[in-house]
């Protein structure tokens, strides 16, 4: 059979074409598209560090990522910061308001979801009280989101049932910083890390979850010969690679170290003498007060602190310790990092506390290089919650629920009547789940958060959540999360790129995200759906009067400058950070008391540019610790024992079981997990065991597992690895097919009221 | 109207055929592995040399250059997937295309990062 020209070169465009569908075309989840029309200043989803980035958009989808390179991280980024598009685009995206009618989601609308939710809140509140109602947010959310629940709460309604998921992480070391230096907050920058000559390294496997932080210190390194580097982990993890030193210990053992390491500054006289006397105070606890001792009352108490003991506790070499506490004290400049090795612990406070003390008793503090530095989590626990006082005992920059005269501050600044703020701080996350277990709280909002997977102790918690007596409302940006499941209303949420706000990173950079593109369907940027809740719910409860005085805002920029003047004259103020300036800004780190001022570098020291210094402390010639009034404008060294875990190993569980990240995923794994690229490099969760323990109880890489703490049990394949000590295992907690927290342990610090995940006993057999 | 026998046009059909799938498909597809299976069971030696260079050490791990086995797989990266850490040297070779620079790789080795070319101190 013949065909015609015409009919020749019809069958072969059809053919061209339909070989060209039929194979796999270009994605839309694409990081490194080569057009991009316009690229948009904003930051990192992910961790505290706070890495500048710029979303590249074309035709309304965000399809390429670049690094900042006037920033602070100089254009780099970790993979899952590389990765961030494809987070926009997953199937899985809430788009509607969903209700949950017997186990089924039901599509609904937003005038219905906002309805059901209004009435159910005004409801409690006029039957039980304001106080049967209940905000749990984020260290994710924006800080003007964050601000505007605080007040909506606090000032609005006037409970203080009102808390964060940085208390899971931060608390302790937002506590460590109050109790020593009087306010909240690292002193010193990233750009410490360029003076430092030392670096001690405690609780921190930043090399998987600091990464970019951890690129400056390593090539700090390798332009400095000098420079030496301590790693203090039971783990020898990646970041150990770059240590001149690896201190490993039996976990929880650590504050025994961190006071021999003070006993031998001390026995070998290289402790600073001006600092002893002109900055700092010495405070112990004597009958549930603090007190204040002498420096001699100091010595003494170190005096049981040898090396030897702390060897004896911790099993960490005495010579290491020495080591550690000359290099630390000699080094030309000292600089700490920590992270949740020190802060999930029952003992959380003290460890901060511990840590600082050795830079205030040494004088390495306050300069270029030496400075002890906390690194953050997520990345607005910061500027979100610690920063804004969402948290359930504090108000905003600095000040308490429990002082008096703070609250005054605060009603007279939002207009309110006097005695309308709680006196008395409300309860913190984990007594929160309790009381919604309870049934005290009656109506719970939980925002871009997860803890129905993230909780510790978490089976107990998740059975509360999913209770059809009370009303738990979730707002996330996908559904079905661990979370979400368990929720009777889900509120679709606008994501990064999508919406416009501030995050405030580690290093008091204040940050503005600009919105790129529109969010999907009908999901929504969570200040729009605040507002709307807040008029909604004071007019069901008939002060619709008080609403536009109090709720007067039309943008986040409205919330914004609020936020500015509730700072001014604290030891925070940022009222120079106008939002034009932060639109055209690579961050600004506050103190900013003004438009011109370039913002503070390093806090406490006139000499290095803190011009709170002078204002705070007119008679300082440089350092002051001005956020220590009380005290004289001094910082304390606490006088704080040895106390190990609450839960350590014993004949029936003997291994310890500690939880962390790793660095393809974030967190509850709830982003990083829809990006194939990182779900392919670690697809599942795993435990990690030493070749001797594997060894003695006969198992081998990929053999399936059983875990079992107190709490709860788990059967995970196993990892034999040389990384953690013997004794030890890790299970990373990202994913929600392996609940690792139904393990964990709920004891929080007394103090802070954070858990201590890091350490729970558990043991193990072959599955 | 010129007519063909449907011999030649069964041969001119395969051809296009062919060509527009080589054309399209410029990146060839992974072989299937299991979830569990990690890269250096098949690729150790360039995970060696990987990991002790700069991206090892610093966890730039296979699926930042190469994506993932499954999905948006790349073996030979081009400069686009370098512009997310290094925007301003993508900007170079880009700058330089003429000259036939047109991978960042000319000049560094792919996994361990080195130059081949020019001595210590060179630009």
């Amino acid at each position: 059979m013949d065909i015609t020209r015409r009919q020749l070169l019809k069958y072969s465009a059809a053919i061209a074409a339909a070989s060209a569908i039929g194979l796999e075309l270009p994605l839309p989840d694409k990081v490194d598209a080569a057009h991009v029309e316009k690229w948009v200043k904003t930051v990192c989803r992910y961790c505290g560090a706070g890495c500048g980035v710029y979303a590249g958009v074309d035709k309304g989808r965000v399809v390429a990522v670049k690094g900042d390179k006037d920033n602070w991280n100089k254009g780099f980024l970790c993979i899952k910061g590389y990765y961030l598009p494809p987070i926009l685009y997953s199937a899985d995206r809430a788009k509607y308001p969903m209700l949950n009618k017997g186990g089924k989601f039901v599509r609904i609308s937003w005038k219905e979801a906002m309805d059901l939710m209004t009435e159910k809140f005004a409801d409690s509140i006029k039957k039980h009280g304001v106080h049967s109602v209940a905000f749990y947010g984020s260290g994710q959310a924006y800080s003007e989101e964050s601000y505007f629940m605080n007040k909506l709460f606090k000032g609005g309604l006037g409970t203080n049932n009102i808390d964060g998921n940085p208390r899971l992480c931060m608390a302790s070391a937002a506590v460590g910083y109050v109790s020593t230096f009087g306010k909240d907050e690292p002193m010193g920058a990233y750009d410490d890390i360029y003076h430092s000559e030392c670096f001690f390294i405690i609780g921190s496997n930043m090399a998987e979850c600091h990464p970019v932080i951890f690129r400056i210190i390593n090539e700090r390194k390798q332009k400095d010969k000098n420079v030496k580097i301590i790693m203090a982990d039971p783990r020898k993890t990646l970041s150990a690679r770059i240590a001149d030193m690896h201190m490993s210990f039996i976990p929880g053992t650590d504050l025994a170290i961190l006071n021999a390491m003070a006993h031998v500054i001390v026995k070998e006289n290289l402790y600073s003498k001006e600092y002893v006397n002109h900055h700092l105070v010495f405070k112990t606890v004597k009958g549930d007060k603090p007190a204040k001792v002498s420096f001699e009352e100091y010595v003494k108490f170190l005096d049981e602190y040898t090396p030897e003991m702390a060897e004896k506790v911790s099993k960490c070499p005495k010579d290491d310790i020495i080591k550690a506490a000359r290099w630390f004290a000699q080094s030309r400049a000292t600089m700490s990092f920590w992270t949740m090795g020190l802060n999930q612990r029952t003992r959380g406070v003290w460890a901060n506390n511990l840590v600082h003390n050795l830079h205030l008793l040494t004088g390495q503090i306050n300069r270029p290089g030496a400075t002890s530095f906390s690194l953050t989590g997520q990345p607005n626990a910061c500027g979100g919650v610690r920063d804004t006082g969402l948290l359930s005992h504090l108000l905003p920059y600095g000040r308490l629920v429990a002082n008096e005269g703070h609250r005054e501050e605060m009603e007279k600044f939002w207009g309110i009547s006097k005695g309308k703020i709680h006196p008395k701080p409300g309860p913190t996350a984990v007594d929160i789940f309790r009381s919604f277990n309870k049934g005290d709280i009656k109506a719970l909002w939980v925002a871009c958060t997860n803890p129905g997977q993230s909780l510790p102790n978490l089976a107990p918690y998740r059975k509360g959540m999913e209770a059809k007596d009370t009303f738990l409302v979730v707002s996330d940006t996908y559904h079905p999360t661990r979370t979400t499941e368990l929720a009777d209303l889900v509120l679709p949420a606008a994501l990064w790129a999508e919406k416009d706000g501030t995050y405030g990173q580690s290093e008091r950079r204040y940050q503005y995200l600009e919105k790129a593109v529109q969010p999907p369907a009908e999901a929504r940027p969570d200040l729009d759906v605040m507002l709307e809740f807040a008029h909604k719910l004071f007019s069901k409860l008939d002060r619709t009067d008080e609403v536009k005085k109090l709720f007067n805002f039309k943008t986040s920029e409205d919330v914004w400058n609020e936020m500015r003047l509730a700072s001014k004259n604290t030891a925070y103020d940022f009222m120079g950070m106008t939002r034009a300036r932060m639109k055209k800004a690579h961050g600004i780190q506050w103190p900013c008391p003004t438009e011109d001022h370039p913002g503070t570098v390093r806090r406490y020291t006139a000499k290095y540019g803190d011009v709170l210094v002078k204002k705070f402390d007119p008679a300082a010639s440089d350092v002051s610790f001005y956020g220590a009034k009380a005290d004289g404008n001094r910082a304390a060294i606490w006088l704080r024992p040895y106390k190990g875990p609450v839960e350590p190993a014993d004949a029936e569980y003997p291994f310890v079981l500690t939880t962390g990240r790793q660095i393809e995923h974030w967190h509850t794994g709830t982003m990083t997990l829809k990006v194939p690229e990182l779900k392919r490099s670690a697809p599942n969760a795993y435990v990690e065991i030493n070749p001797r323990d594997a060894q003695n109880l006969g198992i081998k890489s990929r053999d399936k597992v059983k875990l079992t703490s107190r709490r709860g049990s788990i059967i995970l394949e196993a990892k034999v690895m040389d990384v953690p000590r013997d004794g030890l295992v890790f299970v990373p907690m990202h994913y929600p097919d392996k609940l690792i927290n139904q393990l964990t342990i709920d004891a929080y610090d007394a103090m802070s009221k954070q858990p201590e995940f890091k350490i729970c006993a558990v043991k193990i057999e072959k599955a | 109207m010129k007519r063909f026998p449907m011999k030649i046009c069964l041969i001119v059909f395969s051809l296009i055929l062919i060509t527009t799938s080589a054309v399209i498909a410029k990146e060839k597809k992974h072989i299937k592995t299991s979830e569990d299976q990690e890269c250096s069971e098949c690729h150790g030696a360039q995970m060696q040399v990987w990991q002790d260079g700069k991206h090892g050490l610093m966890n730039v791990k296979c699926i930042v250059c190469h994506g993932s086995t499954d999905k948006n797989f790349t073996p030979k990266p081009d400069i686009y997937k370098c512009r997310g850490c290094h925007e301003e040297k993508v900007a170079d070779v880009k700058k330089n295309l003429s000259k036939g620079i047109k991978t960042c790789f000319i000049c560094h080795d792919h996994h361990s990062l080195t130059t081949k070319f020019h001595a210590k101190g060179g630009k």
